[in-house]
């Protein structure tokens, strides 16, 4: 018992390496909020473009809209299916050596965000498919029929419902997402979980790897408290119907 | 597409059977010479010893591509070593190196050979069998690099891999970052990638990537001839005696040499 407790609470083999693992926390949080933005971005892209040319009158805005459709959906396709852990390695391996320039360039601080960023664009922007595919078609035919454009009606009727209904699955990427960044540790990242090993490889001890799972705890559990918090808030209001649910 | 599911749920459930059935007819055959020779070292599977070790590792361990079979000097000279203890049957199982020390505390392996560098840190966790190789650390550079020291790396970006003496030396380094991957192989891409200045470990291993890869170089060894050993959990006391009888065996009758010219391309320095 006294080794369980020594292995993975041995606050005299972690302390030395505190301020090592504040560090390395802040630059998963870098990592975490950078690749967030680049994925709610690109994800509403990638969305928007799965559902382009629908009720497009012209034959080139038909041919336009499944040709869009078609880059959405194979982006989408590849990277759900292939693992985040595979894309990094195979951008942090292999940038350096293209002759392109801003790629060659890219620090693998840039490729972590970037690949998560690029990996988790796909399942958010299945989100939003979830959530634009939930908006009543009426909502679309009504703001048509007011004069507005394809584009206008998404983005001034369609959209912001949309979004709003998808707050939950979206707050609950963030924190998988959030967790993932632990995969960079493999690129030589300084992320905390990379700190952690480098620590136990010293110590022969897991309680750096412990204090890890602290730092990720005191992040994660708030947001996933909140998570629960914005539920039960929509799940009143629908109840009350304040959202029009046809 | 019930049916499609119940056939292919009986077709993984016949599979799991047959592999189980398999991993016995190893046991019962690796069992039946696990006679009364090697009954006494404490063998996890008698007759059978597993040996954790970092895979690749050039020229110590590695696979050639397409085999699953280990080779290179460390499992040479085990299995020699292992050959004059009457074990035929050698496993080398990949680990990760900074999970073997842990794996062989807790008696998970009968032993690891990983060019293991013998330092009073590693020996308060697990014991050592007498040194069976010497060998200082160097560092790898780029081609055009001017690095020709340590000294030269301060305040530079610095290769290594996790839980390596090379790490900790990369550490010394006044102002260097030390970026610690997964494998030297690792070190040695990033290295070429210029993403680190250069790349610190095992002499052996440094010469053997720079003449595997014609942009790298050794810039330097840093002096201070380190011993390798072979490594064992604390409590099997037996098998460390019986490998460092069996080392003292295969260096007197020229298995030793023989193994390190077919590595190394010369006779060891004695």
């Amino acid at each position: 018992m006294d080794e369980v407790i020594r292995q993975y609470f041995d606050w005299d083999a972690a302390r030395p390496y505190l301020p090592d693992l504040a560090r390395g926390f802040w630059v998963t949080i870098q990592i975490a909020v950078l690749a967030e933005v680049l994925c709610l971005v690109l994800g509403m892209l990638l969305a928007v473009a799965r559902q382009a040319g629908r009720g497009a009158r012209g034959r080139a805005g038909r041919i336009g809209g499944a040709v869009l459709r078609g880059i959405a959906v194979a982006y989408i396709n590849f990277f759900r299916a292939v693992p985040a852990l595979l894309v990094l390695l195979l951008m942090a391996g292999s940038f350096p050596f293209l002759p392109i320039p801003v790629v060659k360039d890219l620090t693998t601080f840039q490729i972590a965000f970037l690949g998560l960023g690029l990996v988790y664009a796909a399942y958010i922007a299945e989100v939003y498919r979830a959530g634009i595919e939930s908006v009543d078609r009426g909502q679309t035919e009504a703001a048509r029929s007011l004069g507005m454009g394809g584009g206008q009606a998404m983005r001034l009727i369609v959209l912001p419902q949309a979004v709003r209904r998808v707050l939950p699955p979206l707050m609950n990427d963030f924190i998988a997402l959030t967790k993932d960044v632990a995969l960079v540790s493999v690129l030589a990242v300084p992320d905390v979980v990379s700190v952690a090993r480098d620590a136990q490889s010293v110590t022969f001890n897991s309680s750096t790897l412990v204090v890890a799972a602290l730092f990720y705890l005191v992040f994660t559990l708030p947001l996933i408290w909140l998570l629960d918090r914005v539920i039960a808030r929509e799940k009143r209001r629908a109840g009350r119907g304040d959202i029009v649910t046809p | 597409m019930r049916k499609l599911l119940w056939v292919l749920l009986i077709a993984v459930l016949a599979l799991g059977a047959a592999a189980c059935g398999d991993d016995d007819g190893d046991e019962g055959a690796a069992s039946t010479p696990a006679t009364s020779t090697t009954a006494d070292l404490g063998l996890l599977t008698p007759g059978t010893l597993s040996v954790a070790s970092d895979i690749p590792y050039q020229p110590f361990e590695f696979f050639d591509p397409g085999s699953t079979e280990a080779k290179g000097f460390d499992v040479d000279l085990v299995t020699a070593i292992a050959g004059t203890l009457g074990i035929t049957d050698v496993q080398f199982v990949d680990q990760s190196f900074d999970s073997i020390i842990l794996s062989i505390k807790q008696g998970r392996f009968d032993m690891s050979a990983s060019s293991w560098t013998i330092t009073p840190e590693r020996a308060k966790e697990v014991a050592f069998g007498d040194p069976y190789f010497s060998a200082n650390q160097a560092i790898l550079v780029q081609e055009d690099s001017t690095v020709a020291s340590l000294d030269d790396l301060e305040g530079k970006k610095i290769g290594a891999q996790r839980a390596t003496v090379g790490a900790d030396l990369a550490a010394t380094v006044p102002g260097a970052e030390v970026l610690r991957y997964e494998s030297a192989d690792d070190a040695f891409n990033a290295l070429a990638q210029g993403r680190v200045e250069a790349a610190i470990t095992d002499y052996p291993v440094v010469a053997y990537a720079s003449a595997q890869k014609p942009t790298l170089k050794v810039a330097a060894e840093v002096p201070g001839n380190l011993a390798l050993g072979l490594m064992f959990p604390k409590e099997n006391a037996a098998l460390l005696e019986a490998f460092n009888t069996g080392l003292e065996t295969i260096k007197a009758d020229g298995t030793y040499d023989e193994i390190y010219a077919k590595w190394f391309g010369e006779a060891p320095a004695s």
